[in-house]
C-alpha cells in the first residue's frame, strides 16, 4: 500500500485539490451562516457558525498550501496534472458554480422589487455562499470513492 | 448523432502484467483516480494520457481503447 511519504506528484496535486474544496465548503458555510444572520433577529448561534466554519476553511486553505509545497519539496508538480479526473472535476465544479451564481444574481433582480435594495453584507454573503458550496458540493458529489480501488487488490 | 462510449482493455493488460492501477499511474505520472476512472469508463482521457497508457503497455491506441457507437 501506498503510503503518504511516497505519494506521487499526481496524487499530491489531487490531495490538493480535494483539500481547497473542502476549505471551499467551510467558507461556503460561513458565509451561508452570515447571510442568513441577516433574516433573524438573533443570530448569536448563526454568527459562532460563521466564524467557526471561516476558521476551518482559511485553516484547511492554508493546510493545504503548506502540505502541497512540503510535500513537493525537491520535486516539481506533475505535468500531466491538469490532465487528469480530479483536475476536469475542479472545472467542472467551476462551471457548475458559475451558472449557479450568476442564475441567483438574475433571479434576485427579477424578484426584488426596484424599490427595494438588498443590503450589501448580504447580498454578497448570499452569492460567495452560493458560490463555493455548489462548488465544494459538485467536487465532492463527482469525486465520490465508488469502489474503484479494486483494481489495486487484483494483481493478478 | 450517435451516442460513442469509449471502451477501454486497460484492465486486461494490467492484469497481464501484475500491476495495480497505482502501479500504472505511478509509470504514466498520473494518479490512481485517473486510471480508476478511466477503466470503468467515467473519465475520457486526454490524447497524452492515452498515448502514454498504450506505450506503458508496448502496444497501439486502438489496442487499449475503441469506440463503441453501435454500430458494429
Amino acid at each position: 500500500m501506498q503510503t503518504t511519504s511516497t505519494l506521487s506528484t499526481a496524487e499530491i496535486s489531487d490531495r490538493h485539490r480535494a483539500l481547497l474544496s473542502a476549505a471551499f465548503l467551510g467558507i461556503g458555510l460561513g458565509y451561508a451562516a452570515g447571510a442568513a444572520g441577516h433574516l433573524v433577529e438573533s443570530a448569536t448561534l448563526l454568527g459562532w457558525i460563521e466564524h467557526a466554519a471561516m476558521a476551518i476553511g482559511l485553516v484547511l486553505v492554508l493546510w493545504a498550501m503548506i502540505w502541497k509545497s512540503r510535500r513537493l519539496r525537491g520535486r516539481r508538480a506533475s505535468y500531466l496534472g491538469d490532465e487528469g479526473f480530479v483536475d476536469r472535476t475542479v472545472t467542472r465544479a467551476h462551471v457548475v458554480s458559475w451558472v449557479a451564481t450568476f442564475v441567483l444574481v438574475a433571479l434576485l433582480k427579477v424578484l426584488v422589487p426596484d424599490d427595494t435594495t438588498l443590503p450589501t453584507g448580504f447580498f454578497l454573503q448570499l452569492v460567495l455562499a452560493v458560490m463555493l458550496l455548489v462548488h465544494g458540493t459538485v467536487f465532492f458529489v463527482l469525486n465520490r470513492p465508488d469502489g474503484d480501488s479494486s483494481g489495486d487488490v487484483d494483481r493478478a | 448523432m450517435r451516442e460513442v462510449e469509449l471502451r477501454n482493455r486497460i484492465r486486461v493488460f494490467r492484469a497481464e502484467r501484475r500491476w495495480s492501477q497505482a502501479e500504472l499511474a505511478r509509470r504514466i505520472g498520473v494518479s490512481r483516480k485517473t486510471i480508476s476512472t478511466i477503466e470503468v469508463g467515467r473519465f475520457v482521457p486526454s490524447t497524452i494520457i492515452a498515448l502514454l497508457i498504450a506505450r506503458e503497455f508496448e502496444t497501439s491506441v486502438e489496442a487499449v481503447f475503441s469506440i463503441d457507437d453501435g454500430s458494429s
